[in-house]
C-alpha cells in the first residue's frame, strides 16, 4: 500500500501545485504573499549564504588540488565559477530553501491543520488553498531566484577569500577567472532556476503540510521531516533536469 | 435502515419548514468499520438539536458530513437544503458562509489576537469596513461577556473563555445554522454550565439553528429542544426533550441515566 502511494506521490503532486495555482489566480491575496516573501528571504538568505561560501570555498580547495599537477592554480577560479554558479550553489540554494524554508511551511500548515485552524478557514467559506497555500507558494517563486543569486555571490565569495587569502593565489587571477567563467546567461538562467526550484520547494512543502495522517503533535514533526526530505530529492531532480536541458546540448562544443 | 424524522411543531425560525440538516441513507465506514450506517435524520430549523451518544458512535463524523469537511460512503446529505456533495465548490463554500462551528478546540488562530480572531470572518468573507468590523466585534465580545481581552491572544485566555470566543466568531455573520462540536468537553463543572447558559441565551436571542454534538447528558437537558441519541452505527431515539427524557428503551436509558456499560444493556 505505502509503495503505491509512493507511486502516486508526484501525480498527486502535481494535481495539488495545479489546484493551487488556480487558487492562487487572478492574484494571491497581495499583503499575505509580500509578508511571506520578505519572512522566507529573511529566514533562509542567512542560511543560503553560509552554505554556499563554504561550498565555494571548498570548490575552490579541490580545484587548486587538481590544477597543481598542471601548474595551473591560478585558474582554479575558472572551475569553481563554472561548476559552482552554473550547477553547485543553485543547487544548494534550493536545498537550503527546502531545509529551512520547506520545514517551516510544512510544520506551520500541519499544525494549522491539526488544531482545526484549516477546517475552520473552510468553515466560514474561504478556500484554504486560495488563503493559505497559493501565498506560500508564490513567495517561494518570488524568493528563490534571490536565494539563487545570493547563493552564487556568496560562494564566489567563498571561493576568493579561500583562494586568494588562504592558497595565495594572486588576487587580479583568481578574481578574473572567477569572472570568466561568469557571463550575463549564467545570472539569468540563475534567475530561471531559482523560479523553478523556489516553486518546487513550495509546492513540496505546502503539499506535505495539507496532507498525512492527523496524529496529534507527531504530525507536525512527520510533515516537516517529509517536505525537507522529498523536497530535496525534488530540487536535486530538477536541478538535473535543467543541467541536460540547458547544458546538455553543449556537450561536444567549446564552452 | 434507522430512522429518525421528528418536525416540531413550533419553529421559531419562521414559516421555512426546510430541514437544517437532512440525511438520506447516510452511511460512512473507516477502514472495516461502520460508524454510521444507512442513517435518516432531519434536524429542524430554529431549534437547538442535541445530538447525544457514548464516544465513537459517529457524532463528530455526523457533523462533519453535514458541513462537506468529510464525504459518506453513501446516500445524500443536505444542509441547509443543498447536497453538500453534489455541489460544486464554490457552492459548498457558499452555504459553509451560512453556517458557523464551534470546534471541539476552539480552532481559534493563535497567532492572532481575540479581536482579529472574531474580525476574521467580517474582514476576510463579509469584507466589511474596518469601522464596521470594530463595532461588530465589540457587540459579539459583549454577547459573550468578555468585552475586555480583545487585545489578549487566545493562549492567554482560560479554556472557558476561549469558548465563548469561539462562538462569538461562530455567530460573527450571522448564520443560519451554527454547529457546536462537545462545547463542553475539557471544561469544569461550573464553566460547562455557563457555556450552557450563553449557548442557551445566544439561540433564544438569535432565533436561529444549533446543533449541539456532546455526551454531557446534564448539557443536553438544559439546552435541546430535540434530542438524538446515535447508538451502533444508527440514531437509536430522537424527538423532543422531554419525550427522549420518557423513552423506555434500554439502551437509552441506561446512556440517560449514566449506568455504567458493563452493566448496560
Amino acid at each position: 500500500m505505502k509503495r503505491v502511494a509512493a507511486l502516486l506521490w508526484p501525480l498527486r503532486l502535481a494535481a495539488f501545485a495545479t489546484r493551487a495555482l488556480r487558487a492562487a489566480l487572478p492574484a494571491p491575496p497581495a499583503k499575505d504573499t509580500l509578508l511571506l516573501t520578505v519572512r522566507l528571504m529573511l529566514r533562509s538568505l542567512p542560511v543560503v549564504v553560509i552554505v554556499t561560501f563554504f561550498s565555494g570555498a571548498m570548490l575552490t580547495v579541490q580545484a587548486a588540488v587538481s590544477l597543481e599537477s598542471f601548474g595551473a592554480r591560478s585558474v582554479a577560479g575558472l572551475i569553481v565559477g563554472f561548476g559552482g554558479v552554473r550547477e553547485v550553489f543553485p543547487l544548494l540554494a534550493g536545498g537550503s530553501l527546502a531545509a529551512r524554508t520547506g520545514a517551516e511551511l510544512a510544520s506551520q500548515l500541519q499544525a494549522m491543520r491539526v488544531t482545526r485552524q484549516v477546517e475552520a478557514l473552510e468553515m466560514m467559506g474561504l478556500d484554504s488553498v486560495r488563503l493559505l497555500v497559493a501565498p506560500r507558494i508564490v513567495a517561494c517563486i518570488l524568493g528563490g531566484p534571490f536565494c539563487v543569486l545570493a547563493a552564487m555571490v556568496s560562494g564566489l565569495v567563498g571561493a576568493y577569500v579561500i583562494g586568494v587569502f588562504q592558497l595565495g593565489i594572486d588576487r587580479g587571477a583568481m578574481w578574473g577567472s572567477l569572472l570568466q567563467a561568469v557571463g550575463g546567461v549564467d545570472v539569468v538562467i540563475g534567475v530561471v532556476k531559482g523560479v523553478i526550484l523556489g516553486g518546487l520547494v513550495g509546492v513540496v512543502a505546502t503539499f506535505e503540510g495539507f496532507h498525512g495522517e492527523l496524529a496529534g503533535p507527531q504530525s507536525v514533526g512527520a510533515a516537516a521531516n517529509r517536505a525537507v526530505i522529498r523536497g530535496m530529492v525534488v530540487v536535486c531532480a530538477a536541478a538535473l533536469g535543467l543541467s541536460m536541458l540547458i547544458y546538455g546540448r553543449l556537450v561536444g562544443t567549446a564552452i | 435502515m434507522t430512522t429518525a424524522t421528528h418536525t416540531p411543531t413550533a419553529n421559531p425560525a419562521g414559516p421555512s419548514t426546510a430541514a437544517a440538516i437532512e440525511l438520506v441513507g447516510v452511511t460512512r465506514r473507516f477502514g472495516t468499520r461502520t460508524v454510521l450506517d444507512h442513517v435518516d435524520l432531519r434536524i429542524a430549523r430554529g431549534r437547538t438539536t442535541a445530538l447525544l451518544g457514548p464516544s465513537g458512535t459517529g457524532k463528530s463524523t455526523l457533523l462533519r458530513l453535514a458541513t462537506g469537511l468529510l464525504p459518506p460512503d453513501a446516500g445524500v446529505v443536505k444542509t441547509l437544503g443543498v447536497d453538500v456533495f453534489s455541489a460544486s465548490r464554490d457552492e459548498l463554500l457558499a452555504v459553509r458562509r451560512r453556517m458557523g462551528m464551534l470546534f471541539q478546540d476552539n480552532a481559534l488562530f493563535g497567532s492572532l489576537s481575540v479581536f482579529d480572531n472574531v474580525a476574521f470572518p467580517l474582514r476576510r468573507v463579509a469584507k466589511k469596513n474596518e469601522a464596521e468590523v470594530r463595532r461588530r466585534v465589540e457587540e459579539l465580545l459583549h454577547l459573550v461577556g468578555l468585552p475586555e481581552v480583545g487585545d489578549r491572544t487566545p493562549d492567554r485566555l482560560s479554556g472557558g473563555q476561549r469558548k465563548r470566543i469561539a462562538l462569538a466568531r461562530a455567530i460573527a455573520l450571522e448564520p443560519e445554522l451554527v454547529l457546536f462540536d462537545e462545547p463542553t468537553s475539557g471544561l469544569d463543572p461550573q464553566t460547562s454550565a455557563s457555556i450552557d447558559q450563553l449557548v442557551q441565551e445566544t439561540q433564544r436571542r438569535l432565533g436561529i439553528t444549533f446543533v449541539v454534538i456532546t455526551h454531557d447528558v446534564e448539557s443536553a437537558r438544559l439546552i435541546a429542544d430535540d434530542v438524538g441519541m446515535l447508538h451502533d452505527g444508527g440514531v437509536r431515539a430522537f424527538g423532543p426533550r422531554e419525550q427522549v427524557w420518557a423513552s423506555t428503551d434500554p439502551v437509552v436509558r441506561a446512556f440517560l441515566d449514566r449506568i455504567p456499560v458493563h452493566s448496560a444493556p
